[in-house]
């Protein structure tokens, strides 16, 4: 089955650099100029993923994206060219599935897209992340770099799996503290930074150029 | 009758008082004595009557005592007749010494008094130029003066400056305050009125005494000195500001034309080509001229992210969110955003172990270190090695990016983190304003930030930052 995608994007240079991307590789897209029109697009073309620009003309990305998670929960992709962390919490906070800034590239873009598909049609059903040498078994609970067993604590694994079960994914710094601590760990981001440290040490090659665990500044971590 | 006609009679009917005390003492100590000794205790009345009370009443006490010596001492005793000519010649040098002592210290005590108040004074100018000289901005001091000024004299003072309502602020009080007294002295410049002084106060003038009256002219004096000062200086500096947008704008304008239209014609030249149908159709020419076009947008793009820093921290505009971080991940950070531009040199990261987190807003330091790594990339030869290294000293976490290229020229070192500035003869390219962001960062975060040259070679940029006192992590049980 093709993957339908929908791009809501008032830029006409990059919906059509989207488009001739897209069905090259073998994805069915539909455009939509206007937040109006992307809405109404959305019901009636039924998209897998819904690619959304922050500056349309007619109304706010933001709102859109509030609007569609009231009765859909099609992963959407936000394009965004405001660098800010807080913009970028506040797009995971009111539903959005990933982000990405403008300008980017295509592999990223697809790779992105391609993660936030996976999830869509089946989420929770992935019981072996594997990348590299890494390797996280989640239904048995082991987590291997080049075969090697690695001995955990209780919190770093906790941590190690949400972010498997999110893989390629962002996952954002407040869902890891709560998740992982509970609600009165609100703020303490820098629990993150000490066993994202720790978790580096003992599954990255080299701690310094992480490939598998990458920080998302200010918004969060992703397991590649 | 005024208050201060009334006090001076007191004074005078205090001294009546004194020297009817000093009358009966004499009659006590008189059948002792003998009347020529009661004299002495006159004397010594005078002297300290004298001592505390002004002229008047001293000259007053004086002339008072002679007559009370002579009426009710001197035989014929209850007359002013005096029968012996010595006691003649002994009154009238009595009264001749009670005059000139009591007239010297009473002249003495007003110096000393005029001194004290000389000396208050001049503490009090004192105080305010130092409140003036201390003070960040004329705001710190202006307030400081106002509740001097409301201690010396009570009521209440305000300090009204021209900014175009300065001189209607006095009919302003006098609306507020309707039931008291608004005093107000002109606070001059060198030229014109910058402002006016006024103190609000319940009854009378407070500036009735010349001396208040003096020493409020000064402080006004001083105070239109100081802020003729500052808003010259705030001219200067708006000047300043005004002349370095100008050359920013120029330079934008300058560096749009190089920094922008290079990548931009690398861009526009590889993608006609990929268009073109006569261009070979071979995978190896897409694939060059793609690599060109994708290093080429990256490159423009860290331009446009420059300007917009520099406008933003130039404005103020950019908030500070410093949080606890770890350099290995801000480091990791730096050399994956840098991939394409550290594919022709060697980067060795050498962080110490156990180095403490550091609070930093980490997308503006990520920023910073970048642009030093950039920096270094860009000026060392193709195949050199890059060291990225942090160490801990005295309480502050050392960052050092080294290359092996030429080094800085010693008469470039000072002025590398200028705004603007290039040093002579590098390769065209560059706004000159990488550096300059770096040290705005750095500064940001309390950190210094300085350049040197390696002695085998090549040039080090050193930061240094005030390591705080780093959070810990929750204890957890180990197992699991």
């Amino acid at each position: 089955m093709d993957s339908k995608i929908l791009v809501i994007d008032d830029e006409d240079t990059i919906r059509r650099m989207l488009r001739i991307n897209f069905e090259s590789r073998g994805y069915k897209v539909s455009e939509a100029s206007t937040a109006r029109e992307g809405l109404n697009k959305t019901a009636s073309f039924q998209p897998h993923l819904v690619i959304l620009d922050l500056n349309l003309p007619d109304k706010n990305g933001f709102e859109v994206l509030k609007t569609l998670r009231e009765w859909t929960t099609v992963p959407i992709l936000v394009l965004t060219v405001d660098d800010s962390e807080q913009s970028k919490v506040t797009l995971l906070e009111a539903g959005a599935d990933d982000y990405i800034t403008k300008p980017f590239s295509i592999p990223e873009l697809m790779a992105r897209i391609k993660v936030s598909l996976r999830h869509q049609l089946n989420e929770g059903a992935m019981p072996v992340f594997v990348s590299g040498d890494l390797k996280i078994d989640l239904a048995s609970r082991i987590v291997t770099v080049a075969d090697q067993p690695v001995k955990l604590t209780s919190t770093e694994y906790e941590f190690v799996k949400i972010l498997a079960k999110n893989a390629g994914k962002v996952v954002a710094q407040e869902f890891l503290l709560t998740e992982i601590w509970g609600k009165h760990a609100h703020g303490n981001n820098h629990y993150l930074r000490i066993y994202v440290g720790q978790l580096r040490k003992k599954l990255e090659q080299d701690p310094s150029s992480p490939k598998h665990i990458i920080t998302e500044p200010g918004v969060g971590y992703r397991l590649l | 009758m005024n208050h201060n006609g009334f006090a001076r009679l007191i004074r005078y009917w205090w001294t009546l008082w004194g020297v009817i005390g000093l009358t009966v003492l004499s009659a006590l100590v008189d059948p002792f004595l003998g009347y020529r000794s009661v004299g002495f205790i006159f004397l010594l009345g005078v002297l300290a009557i004298g001592s505390i009370a002004p002229l008047g009443p001293v000259l007053f006490a004086a002339i008072l005592s002679t007559i009370g010596w002579n009426f009710f001492f001197i035989p014929p005793r209850f007359t002013i007749a005096i029968s012996q000519p010595e006691d003649l010649i002994m009154c009238l040098s009595f009264f001749v010494v009670a005059v000139c002592t009591g007239a010297l210290t009473a002249r003495s005590k007003r110096h000393q008094q005029l001194a004290e108040e000389r000396e208050e004074r001049t503490m009090f100018l004192y105080d305010v130029l130092q409140d003036i000289s201390v003070a960040a901005r004329p705001e710190e001091y202006i307030s400081r003066i106002e509740w001097r000024i409301k201690e010396l004299l009570g009521g209440k003072c305000f300090i009204l400056l021209n900014d175009g309502q300065g001189k209607t602020a006095n009919h302003d009080l006098s609306a507020k305050y309707p039931n008291q007294k608004v005093t107000s002295l002109d606070v001059k410049g060198r030229n014109e009125s910058v402002g006016v002084l006024a103190i609000v106060t319940d009854d009378e003038n407070p500036l009735a005494r010349p001396e208040a009256q003096t020493l409020l002219e000064s402080v006004a004096h001083q105070l239109g000195l100081a802020l003729e000062r500052s808003h010259i200086e705030q001219k200067l500096r708006e000047s300043e500001r005004l002349q370095e947008s100008e050359h920013l704008h120029q330079t934008l304008l300058n560096s749009i034309s190089h920094e922008l239209r290079t990548p931009l014609t690398t861009i526009m030249g590889s993608a006609t080509a990929l268009e073109d149908d006569s261009s070979p159709d071979t995978r190896e020419f897409r694939k060059a001229l793609a690599t060109e076009l994708s290093q080429a947008s990256d490159r423009l793009n860290r331009v446009i992210g420059n300007l917009l820093d520099m406008s933003r921290l130039s404005s103020g505009a950019l908030a500070i969110h410093k949080e606890w971080h770890d350099l290995h991940d801000l480091v990791g950070v730096v050399l994956n955003g840098l991939q394409n531009n550290l594919k022709n040199h060697r980067v060795t990261v050498r962080l110490a172990d156990n180095l403490p987190l550091l609070e930093i807003d980490f997308r503006l330091f990520e920023h910073a270190l970048a642009n030093v790594v950039l920096n270094a990339a860009t000026y060392s030869p193709r195949g050199t090695e890059i060291e990225i290294s942090a160490t801990i000293e005295k309480q502050n976490m050392v960052i050092g990016v080294m290359d092996f290229g030429p080094g800085i020229p010693a008469d470039s070192m000072e002025k590398i983190f200028e705004k603007f500035y290039r040093v002579p003869g590098t390769p065209p390219g560059g706004t000159g304003l990488g550096l300059s962001i770096v040290k705005s960062i750095i500064e940001f975060h309390k950190g210094q930030i300085a350049a040197s040259n390696r002695p085998n070679g090549g040039a080090r940029i050193t930061i240094h930052l005030p390591l705080g006192l780093p959070p810990k992590a929750p204890v957890e049980n180990r197992h699991g």
